[in-house]
């Protein structure tokens, strides 16, 4: 074992401001260092201050693209005179709110040719023979991708068998989705507010005492001070059910560290502890002691933590548990080697000469001797234990708490994998919960490297 | 050494006999049984298929019959697929996992030794430095990021390779690709250190001295020692990706062991998950087994090194 | 053998003694070439065609039909599906062993070619029934010698258009033109190859690249993507998505409590903005059938839910609403249903709601034992007749699982039995549609199920039909 301190036992703070002045030279190290930095940042403050929650839905946006942007508003937002409005979050606090509402009821339609004929028209399951654009009024449009309205469609008559009218199919065009709206008049509607409670009702020269308000009618919002709409931009896009994936990502990454940090505090208790005392007590003792170690070592952990999970249910204490049970074994391995080799040095016997008990001596002279080591074992634990979290979640067994699951990184990515369309659709879906799980077992993994190499300067980077 | 020895060939059938006991009573214990299903199954069916699988007995009785059989290599028919028996199951879905589970560890021994020795030879340069940084990135890039990523470029852009399936050799490119990633990003940073530390070594400055070809060199003399501990890691490696595969075989589609493993799981059919968490059991304890006779065997200073990885 | 994919690829292995028309879902003629109806509509003959072989060109007899009925009326070698055997005079009896003679059974076969089955009441979709895979004819002879051998390819002897070829788990069931089947040159497919695919994602991979021309489902989160398919089809389907409440335990023990949710549930969000494949929103649950009209049931009302909710006795005003969970089995599809529901109940009953997964296995635990508030289900009709959806509502049956039990209900299924005139019958099931939905409420439907997939346009002779069935019999490729 190379590099062991032959200190005394209170200076032991030297070999670590020696080691972290050499981490700060090394330059993938401190990479990582400012990585793991801004994803703790990020995770620990982005759900808070957002003006949404990674669980509000709102499914009349659907699935967007980064950037996506529309007036803050829920699924309905109601008002009612002498009450407290039921709305998106920031609005509420406003003192006066102007909606532009128009009723819509888009209906959709798709028409397939085949062999330069219309082979069929369908609203959803229900197939038509003819489609008369004229009789039905209304304003017929192309969907593009994404849902948004593209080009006015000319009314004209469409049948099942006979070619497509002029004009309306795009050229090589086999499948046309439309939509056919009848807009109403755009509506103009005022809410007052004072303490959070409503006071007035405006629609025009009407007082009302009630409204409400769905969101996928509403146009605008502005609250009457500026002509600056209040609306939600949505970074990393939004999912099929219009979440708002960068809070989503941000509070993934919650429950992602979270396992990863509470199951290698498990690990490194239990592996710290049960080590040391092996190493500390030595002979027969310790050769049951690893015997058992080795024993559970061998055993697949994987495959019955899955069964596990899958037979009692995915709670995120077992799961914390039965990671953190895995790791343990190569802390406590390693604990023992360095107990074995420190407690031949002079000052622990020193200590035990002076009357210090067992408990006191692993303790406080050689577990916190064998910090190098344990410090570089537990970054790269972490790691180690995001992963495997993310693995089960892939696989279908997201962590629980009380009953819901939680989505992590991995239940995010699952989700990316299964939304990415042929071309690359909806690909920020998975691109962004994967860079984000990437960038963050990237950072602790070169820090690890980085104070391995510190702790231990003649060995450079191996595993 | 011969200590070592005996004491793992006796802990093989113990930990064996404990995975198998705790299975065992895991998945009974769990809620819901074999023949439960959508369709409400009349009672009379019910209580005639227990009686077939012997599930109407005390579980000891069932737990004695389980290991009386598994003594006799009886693993019993499946529960699920009722006319298949346990045997068949596995006969017919570990040869996938072993193909692919072999080229996989092939490919990350080739890619990472090659890398190693680059990295070891250019030591402290930009190439170096790149080749750690991939190794970083490599062990930090999961399988469920990195086979749909390969999928997307390989198969539905550039429309090089099939996306998914089993059967011919095309097929297992991106699946073993996939799979060797970590792998072969570990076996690069063993064989890199091991380099490093060999060719500071006086022999091979003699070698330098008297004139040899830096190749020479590397294959003649210095890979021999600087191998070693990628040697001793192959054993959890060839552990550990068995149960890479589980998620690699669903991403491609690959008729394996592990999709069974866990839907024999979900389904709770008690004689496939005994069987298959039996197969990759004893398959993990021999790997692990075989790496600490390997650590036991090899230079002391390696085994340090490997505690800590 | 249980659900669709089995169900499948049994009609092209196996034929019984009718067939259903591809298109119009009526009984054809199919071992049996003809029969006669008695009087009272009890008593059907069937007189098996002379040409009907079985693959390995045995002639198929009317003791094999009785033999095959008889090992599906058996609790060892029966499955879920042997009450749809019911029908027939005897037979319940026979399956739960009250009585163990055969002969008491009203199945004869008088001589190799006639089979007469007696029923108990007139059934007038008794040949749609006897089309059913569980009324196909089985070799009994070859189970008997092979054992649980008898599905391998070596061994499976059928009586369809098509016999097994080979079966390589997980990757692909192969069927081959069965020579001695009676209507063998009409059947115009040589080789039809089955994947069990897994991941949808795969399969649509490979439907693009043309290796397979027929996908009976699609990847639900791409459906954007791929309604852009010319390919891709969508049409009405014989199921209906509901929840189920446990009406044993409060707050769901109130009816008036299971009727404000249903009120609060807007069923349109779901449908337009969060399935968008042309599934419809319903409050009722049988699906328009054989000239059944469902009710109405209770429509979205935002208003009404709260008043009902406050006349329960929760609210503003009553006593506070429990916490209310939602019980899905882990999948995607249910999971997205399930969060959009409970984000609903929030908003518009103010109640807390959650959703909570867990493992199919535990699900159907759960499912059986009570021990849920409110679950995820769906049921799927078996034959063109609404009391395939209304038996398993009758209290104490299997499939039932809310607890509830409701007199008035089980004596308008027993009657709506006996009852014979098609008029008469449907008005019944409509009250008992009426008090399911919308007096009682054990269960809230959500939406009618479509049935979507991918069809290469080179595939001839498909037809959609609100069953989903296609017999791969009438299918032609063109070139």
């Amino acid at each position: 074992m190379p590099n062991i301190p032959h200190s005394p036992t209170n200076t032991h703070a030297s070999p670590f401001r020696l080691a972290l002045g050499r981490l700060r030279r090394h330059k993938l190290g401190m990479l990582g260092m400012v990585l793991v930095l801004l994803m703790v940042l990020g995770v620990l403050l982005v759900p808070e201050i957002s003006h949404m929650s990674p669980n509000e839905t709102r499914p009349w946006i659907g699935t967007q693209a980064p950037l996506n942007q529309h007036p803050d508003c829920a699924v309905e937002n109601v008002f009612t005179v002498g009450t407290a409005p039921e709305t998106s979050r920031r609005p509420a606090h406003r003192s006066h709110l102007i909606y532009q509402v128009q009723d819509q009821t888009p209906e959709e339609f798709r028409i397939v040719v085949r062999r330069g004929r219309v082979h069929s028209i369908a609203i959803g399951a229900q197939h038509l023979d003819t489609l008369n654009l004229i009789e039905r009024g209304g304003l017929a449009f192309e969907i593009n991708p994404g849902g948004i309205a593209g080009r006015t469609i000319t009314p004209t008559v469409i049948k099942t068998g006979a070619p497509p009218p002029e004009g309306l199919m795009r050229e090589g065009a086999r499948v046309l989705i439309m939509g056919i709206t009848h807009p109403e008049t755009i509506r103009t509607i005022t809410i007052h507010m004072t303490d959070g409670r409503v006071t007035a009702i405006h629609e025009g020269e009407q007082t009302l005492q009630h409204i409400s308000l769905r969101g996928e009618n509403i146009l605008s919002i502005t609250d009457g001070h500026s002509d600056t709409p209040l609306t939600l931009t949505h970074w990393f896009g939004t999912d099929e059910l219009g979440r708002d994936l960068f809070v989503r990502v941000f509070y993934g990454g919650r429950v992602s560290m979270l396992v990863g940090l509470v199951a290698t505090v498990v690990s490194l208790l239990i592996g710290l502890l049960y080590g040391a005392v092996a190493g500390y007590i030595g002979g027969r003792c310790d050769r049951l002691m690893m015997g058992a170690v080795d024993v559970l070592y061998a055993l697949p952990f994987l495959f019955l933590v899955i069964i596990l999970m899958v037979s009692f249910g995915r709670n995120i204490i077992m799961l914390f548990i039965a990671l953190g049970a895995v790791q343990w074994l190569t802390m406590a391995r390693i604990v023992r080697g360095q107990v074995l080799s420190l407690k031949q040095m002079e000052f622990v016997e020193a200590a035990r000469l002076s009357g210090a008990s067992s408990l006191g001596i692993i303790l406080r002279h050689l577990i916190p001797h064998t910090m190098g080591p344990v410090i570089v074992y537990t970054t790269l634990t972490v790691p180690v234990i995001i992963m495997g979290e993310s693995f089960l979640a892939f696989i279908g067994l997201q962590v629980q708490y009380h009953g819901i699951s939680l989505d992590s990184w991995g239940a995010l990515i699952s989700r990316g994998v299964q939304a990415l369309g042929q071309g690359g659709e909806q690909s920020w879906l998975l691109f962004f919960p994967s860079m984000a799980m990437v960038l963050t077992l990237f950072g602790l993994n070169s820090l690890g490297d980085g104070l391995r190499d510190c702790f231990d300067p003649k060995r450079s980077i191996n595993d | 050494m011969m200590p070592r020895i005996f004491r793992r060939l006796l802990y093989a059938p113990i930990v064996l006999l404990l995975l198998v006991t705790m299975t065992f009573f895991l998945v009974r214990l769990a809620p819901g049984g074999p023949f439960s299903n959508e369709r409400d199954l009349p009672e009379e069916v019910e209580s005639a298929l227990n009686a077939r699988f012997g599930l109407d007995q005390p579980l000891h009785i069932q737990y004695m019959r389980m290991v009386g059989g598994l003594l006799r290599g009886d693993l019993g028919p499946s529960m699920k697929h009722r006319d298949r028996t346990v045997k068949d199951i596995i006969s017919d879905h570990l040869p996938p996992s072993l193909l692919l589970g072999t080229t996989a560890i092939l490919l990350a021994l080739w890619v990472g030794i090659t890398i190693g020795i680059i990295s070891a030879l250019r030591a402290n340069t930009l190439i170096d430095y790149l080749g750690m940084g991939a190794t970083v990135i490599g062990i930090s890039l999961p399988a469920f990021v990195f086979g749909p990523l390969l999928q997307l470029i390989f198969s539905m852009k550039l429309g090089w390779l099939p996306v998914a399936g089993y059967g011919n050799a095309s097929q297992l490119i991106l699946p073993a690709v996939t799979l060797s990633l970590p792998f072969a990003a570990r076996f690069a940073r063993l064989m890199r250190a091991g380099m490093l530390e060999i060719l500071s070594e006086d022999f091979i400055r003699t070698a330098h001295a008297k004139g040899l070809s830096e190749f020479t060199i590397v294959t003649r003399h210095a890979l021999r020692g600087a191998i070693l501990p990628v040697i001793s890691f192959l054993g959890p490696a060839i552990a550990a990706i068995t149960t890479g595969s589980l998620i690699v075989e669903k991403i491609f589609n690959i008729p394996g062991l592990g999709r069974e493993f866990v839907e024999s799981a979900l389904n709770r059919d008690y004689t496939l998950v005994m069987g298959t968490t039996l197969v990759y059991g004893t398959f993990i304890v021999l790997c692990n087994m075989l790496a600490d006779l390997s650590y036991a065997a090899l230079d002391p200073r390696v085994r340090d090194a490997e505690e800590v990885a | 053998m249980t659900g669709s994919p089995e169900i499948r690829l049994a009609g092209a292995l196996y034929e019984g003694l009718t067939t259903l028309d591809p298109s119009t879902l009526e009984p054809r003629p199919g071992i049996a070439d003809r029969w006669s109806i008695s009087e009272d509509g009890k008593l059907f003959t069937f007189h098996i065609r002379p040409s009907a072989a079985w693959s390995d060109g045995k002639p198929i007899v009317a003791a094999d039909f009785l033999h095959s009925w008889q090992r599906a009326l058996t609790p060892a070698t029966g499955g879920s599906y042997a009450n749809l055997l019911f029908a027939i005079r005897g037979a319940e009896d026979y399956f739960h062993g009250k009585q163990t003679d055969f002969s008491t059974v009203g199945i004869q076969a008088p001589d190799t070619a006639t089979l007469k089955v007696e029923l108990t009441t007139p059934c007038a979709y008794f040949l749609e029934l006897t089309a059913f895979p569980t009324y196909a004819p089985v070799r009994t002879d070859h189970i008997k010698e092979h054992g649980l051998q008898w599905t391998s390819p070596e061994h499976l002897v059928t009586s369809g258009p098509f016999m097994l070829n080979q079966w390589k788990p997980r990757q692909h069931i192969e069927l081959i033109r069965n020579p001695h089947y009676w209507d063998a040159s009409f059947v115009k497919l040589d080789r039809v190859t089955a994947m069990p695919l897994d991941d949808l994602n795969t399969a649509y991979q490979l439907f693009l690249k043309r290796e397979l021309h027929w996908m009976v489902s699609i990847p639900q989160a791409r459906i954007d993507e791929i309604k852009r398919n010319p390919d891709y089809y969508a049409l009405p389907f014989f199921g209906t998505y509901y929840y189920r409440f446990n009406v044993t335990k409060p707050p769901f023990d109130n009816r008036l409590v299971r009727k404000a949710l249903s009120l609060g549930t807007d069923r349109e969000e779901i449908t337009k903005h969060i399935l968008r494949s042309g599934q419809t929103p319903v409050a009722s649950y049988c699906p328009p059938v054989a000239g059944y009209k469902p009710i109405e049931g209770l429509l979205y009302d935002r208003n009404r839910a709260r008043q009902t909710l406050a006349e329960a006795g929760y609210g503003p005003n009553g006593k506070p609403f429990p916490p209310v969970e939602i019980l899905y089995n882990t999948s995607e599809a249910h999971k997205t249903v399930a969060e959009a529901i409970a984000a609903q109940w929030r908003r518009n009953l103010g109640i807390t709601a959650s959703a909570r997964n867990v493992e199919w296995k535990i699900f159907l635990n759960d499912m059986r034992d009570l021990n849920y508030q409110v679950c995820r289900s769906s049921w799927i009709g078996d034959y063109g007749d609404p009391s395939t959806f209304f038996d398993c509502f009758r209290g104490g049956d299997g499939n039932n699982r809310t607890g509830w039990d409701n007199a008035l209900y089980n004596q308008l299924a027993h009657t709506s039995r006996q009852e014979s005139d098609s008029t008469m019958r449907y008005s019944m099931f409509r009250k008992m549609e009426k008090i399911l939905v919308e007096d009682e409420c054990p269960i809230l439907p959500i939406y009618r199920y479509v049935n979507q997939g991918l069809l290469a346009e080179n595939v001839n002779g498909w037809y959609g039909n609100i069953r989903d069935l296609h017999n791969l019999k009438y299918i032609w490729m063109e070139d």
